[in-house]
């Protein structure tokens, strides 16, 4: 693993991250100590990037099934930069907001990409979570109607942001379980 | 009636339709009413989710202003930045030619005449990349420093003002930040919700929670009580054998750890005349211990009860939550292959309760349903009251035995028995699952834990009987030190049960789970039965605190090593559970379970024990005194002789002493309760408003779409001229909504 050249970072760097995002200094701090472990030799670390394989193999997203979508949602042109990662941990920190939380489920769990989680999304959804091979096609069709039935409000087969929203906006669990801990420090 | 913020929001969202147009301009005419359905739903549930989330949410007010910029589009992010670049070039005032300015605009200017603290709260709120939020940042600055130049120059009053509460908020913030890097334990809770996921994971926060209580207590008794006694402690002559660790007699008796060692007098060092008044301070303490932890318990369950009460008509999707709540902070592989495992029975088990919902059992099945249920109840109840029953008649028999004998191991019958109790009952009750059928699993789960805490609140109970009315009144030398003696072996022994049940018991249930009996397999944490543990274990220590000022350490020191026990015990025994466990509501019971049955039980008996019995005669700091509340009353006689402090009295004899104030009190709580609770009721006719608007637009839209066919070359209106119109019209009525609105639906319109 090579080392970005180490500099620093300037304190009104380090003010203006903890504006912008939910993270606390400590936690701002360790991203950054991982980013320039990980970043390839000789880069400042504001423009070095990482793959979104490096990001994919981070000790906290190594097993979870949604690993590619959250890099996907979260990288720009394929690869990520320091503030990418840092929007990504600020997101899955305890103190973010339930609006933003959701906007951002929305969007990993959208799979297609289209603006709305239709039944396509909701397969590929429940075949990620529970990762058998026994899955018949008719429990899959089963459990893809009940959770429209429950969750579709104006019965178009798809889920839109708003429907999504409605739907976990009253469940605190959602919040609790939508946290990751990215800093191993 | 919609005040002006709802109107802003409406205003964007109606706009968020033609963006959605904009982005996607190959798509064909039905994708293009769905994301004007999608628009006018999101306006309608957003109008109706803001009152529920306000419900909900009443501390986050900053983010429900924040909520009502956050828009949702694929193309906001190009548009955003877009905007900003033409914003840069062109300067803000020029009047938006293109329609991504004006949103970007509108943005802008929501987000100037907020306080600097909202504007960084929405501004991080925003879905956006850290470029984009630093340029918004920058525009904002850049526009509100031009307008506070045009502005009158703030006073120096305001300035200095801005300035202290700018200091105050960075110093919150550090205060934060060396709390959480001191918070206790963080690592090893991170590993533990890593493994076993937040379920788990909430009852070590709960044990944490309870030691917070524990250490607080601890410090205010030592600091008020301990120490002034310390300095005039008598010398203690008893011997110390090993055994008084566990019985609490003996060499522990003539120390501060029993009630019957402090002294009654009011303490003077020198002639300087400063003097401590030990009853008032022992009293005072003890209270204010109480009260503090009586509203930290009712703050706690608030905030709990407000972020996660769910009212069940809203929400019941039970197929959806275990979809899309995936918990993401395992990061075990391992767990995650087992949650994976344990997701596709229980959503099978949850297919299969959906289905079965709707057979409806036969007159005889649902007879002998209700049979066997009554019958639990029956036997269950039985069993509490014979536990009581005996509970009690061995304390009497005990009490007599050591009257005549004096075997120093004989005190630790009593508490022996009732750990047995406390351990072999809750197994029995879980066995009427065989006999007993429950539709849902999860009835089952209430059930058991409702009959465990009956029996566990019957315990406690029928012991306070026995202490306040055979032990006080038995004419016993000591009796308040003898209380605190039985409730530290109680304690003591709980603990050593609960340790040896973690060490020895679940290693035991391991072994059989895996060599024995291998389709059991390994066990899982039950969190229900040892967070009952704990909330018995602190209603002693509460009652106790009295009568054994040292308590609250013991505790400290028992809840620490159980940490680490628990901790152990977890990672060797047990997997991560298999059902959902809804944490969050579970523990919004448990505290509200801490706070009602527990502590208002504490309180009753230490009011009976203050102002209905009578103090022993030669030990303690209220000896001699007919009652203990007549320290209280004697000290007010005191004070009214002196003229400096007749308030005291004034505040004493009008408002504590008066039934008048706590009925007019009373009357006002009441009044506050029912404007409260009508107020709840009316957000919910708002939402079921928000329904019915929704239902009217659907058929407006139906309406259209026949419209639309009949007439194909219907008037469409230049995209450009209906967002000027529309920016025009902004903070208007009702009535313009649906004027907007029907001019987009009909923007919406294929140009095919």
């Amino acid at each position: 693993m090579g080392q970005c050249l180490r500099y620093q970072m300037h304190w009104e760097d380090l003010e203006e991250y903890q504006a912008l995002t939910f993270l606390t200094r400590n936690e701002i701090l360790c991203i950054h100590d991982t980013f320039l472990k990980l970043c390839p030799p000789g880069k400042y670390y504001k423009e070095a990037t990482l793959t979104m394989d490096q990001v994919s193999s981070l000790p906290a997203l190594r097993v979870n099934p949604f690993r590619d979508r959250i890099c996907r949602v979260f990288s720009h042109k394929g690869v990520f930069s320091f503030e990418d990662v840092l929007g990504m941990a600020s997101v899955f920190s305890e103190q973010a907001c339930p609006s933003l939380k959701i906007e951002y489920a929305f969007r990993i769990y959208d799979f297609n990409e289209n603006g709305f989680i239709d039944e396509e999304d909701l397969q590929r959804i429940i075949l990620r979570l529970l990762n058998s091979d026994d899955m018949s096609e008719d429990l899959l069709m089963d459990l893809t109607n009940h959770v429209l039935s429950e969750s579709d409000l104006d019965n178009d087969n798809m889920l839109s942001f708003s429907e999504f929203e409605h739907a976990m906006a009253k469940s605190p669990d959602f919040m609790n379980s939508f946290r990751i801990h990215f800093w191993g420090c | 009636m919609l005040s002006d913020d709802h109107v802003n929001e409406i205003i964007i969202e109606v706009e968020n339709v033609s963006s959605g147009v904009q982005s996607h301009p190959s798509s064909n005419q039905i994708f293009q009413e769905k994301m004007l359905l999608d628009s006018s739903i999101s306006m309608v549930s957003s109008i109706s989710d803001i009152d529920v989330v306000d419900s909900q949410t009443v501390s986050k007010r900053n983010d429900q202003k924040a909520n009502q910029v956050l828009q949702f589009s694929t193309s906001l992010n190009e548009s955003m930045s877009q905007t900003l670049h033409s914003l840069e070039c062109m300067g803000i005032d020029t009047p938006g030619s293109s329609h991504e300015t004006v949103q970007g605009q509108k943005l802008i200017a929501s987000l100037i005449p907020m306080t600097s603290r909202d504007r960084i709260k929405a501004i991080r709120n925003q879905p956006r990349t850290m470029e984009e939020k630093r340029n918004l940042r920058k525009i904002v600055d850049k526009e509100k420093s031009k307008q506070t130049h045009r502005i009158l120059q703030l006073n120096c009053c305001v300035q200095c003002l801005n300035s202290i509460s700018r200091a105050y908020r960075r110093s919150k913030n550090s205060l934060s930040e060396i709390l959480n890097s001191i918070s206790l334990w963080q690592k090893t809770l991170k590993i533990i919700g890593g493994k076993f996921g937040t379920s788990v994971l909430s009852y070590f926060n709960f044990l944490r929670w309870l030691l917070k209580f524990n250490i607080f207590s601890f410090i205010v008794n030592f600091s008020f009580i301990i120490i002034p006694q310390f300095t005039v402690a008598e010398k203690n002559t008893l011997q110390f054998t090993g055994l008084e660790l566990f019985t609490g007699v003996g060499y522990f008796r003539d120390t501060v750890m029993y009630y019957g060692f402090y002294t009654n007098s009011t303490i003077q060092h020198g002639n300087s005349g400063a003097s401590y008044n030990m009853q008032l301070a022992y009293i005072f303490t003890i209270g204010a211990c109480l009260t503090t932890c009586f509203f930290s318990l009712l703050f706690s369950m608030a905030k709990y009860f407000r972020d996660n009460f769910i009212n069940p008509h809203i929400y019941s999707g039970g197929i959806t939550k275990l979809i899309f709540c995936w918990d993401f902070t395992v990061t075990h592989e391992k767990a995650v292959k087992l949650k994976q495992k344990n997701l596709s029975t229980e959503i099978r088990e949850n297919l299969s309760e959906l289905r079965q919902e709707n057979a409806k059992l036969t007159f005889n099945q649902q007879l002998t349903r209700f049979s066997t249920y009554v019958m639990a109840w029956v036997v269950s109840t039985g069993v509490t009251i014979a536990c009581c029953a005996a509970v009690y008649y061995l304390a009497e028999y005990n009490l007599e035995f050591l009257k005549t004998h004096s075997n120093p191991g004989a005190v630790l019958l009593l508490p022996f028995v009732v750990s047995c109790i406390n351990l072999a009952v809750p197994c029995f009750y879980s066995m009427f699952r065989l006999v007993e059928r429950y539709e849902m699993p999860r009835h089952e789960v209430y059930i058991l834990l409702i009959r465990n805490i009956l029996l566990k609140i019957s315990i406690v109970g029928i012991l306070c009987y026995y202490w306040l009315n055979n032990v006080a009144l038995s004419g016993e030398e000591c009796w308040e030190t003898l209380i605190g003696q039985d409730i530290y072996r109680l304690l003591l022994m709980d603990f050593v049960f609960s340790l040896a049940d973690s060490f020895l018991g679940e290693f035991l249930r391991r072994i059989i789970g895996m060599q024995l009996i291998t389709s059991l397999g390994l066990p899982e944490f039950d969190i229900a039965r040892n967070v009952l543990e704990l909330i018995y274990a602190q209603t002693l220590v509460w009652i106790g605190i009295f009568f054994c000022p040292l308590l609250p350490l013991i505790q400290m020191i028992m809840l620490f090593i159980m940490f680490y026990a628990k901790n152990i015990s977890l990672m060797m025994n047990f997997q991560p559970p298999s059902k959902a466990w809804r944490a969050s509501q579970m523990m919004t019971f448990f505290i509200l379970l801490l706070f009602f049955p527990s502590f208002t039980g504490v309180l009753c008996t230490l009011a009976i024990t203050i102002w209905r019995l009578k103090p022993s005669a030669d030990c303690g700091p209220f000896r001699g005194l007919p009652f203990f509340i007549h320290s209280i009353y004697s000290w007010i006689d005191t004070l009214s002789t002196r003229p400096g402090y007749l308030w005291v009295v004034w505040i004493y004899r009008n408002l504590i002493g008066s039934v008048h104030f706590f009925f007019i009190l009373t009357l006002i709580v009441l009044i506050i309760t029912y404007l409260y609770w009508q107020i709840t009721e009316g957000r919910k006719i708002m939402i079921r408003e928000g329904k019915d608007k929704m239902f009217l637009i659907e058929k407006l839209i139906k309406l259209q779409d026949i419209e639309k066919k009949a007439n194909p070359s219907s008037l469409v209106l230049e995209r450009r001229e209906v967002e000027q119109q529309d920016a025009l019209h902004l903070g208007e009525r009702d009535s313009s909504l649906d004027l907007r609105f029907r001019r987009s639906v009909q923007e919406g319109n294929p140009r095919a």
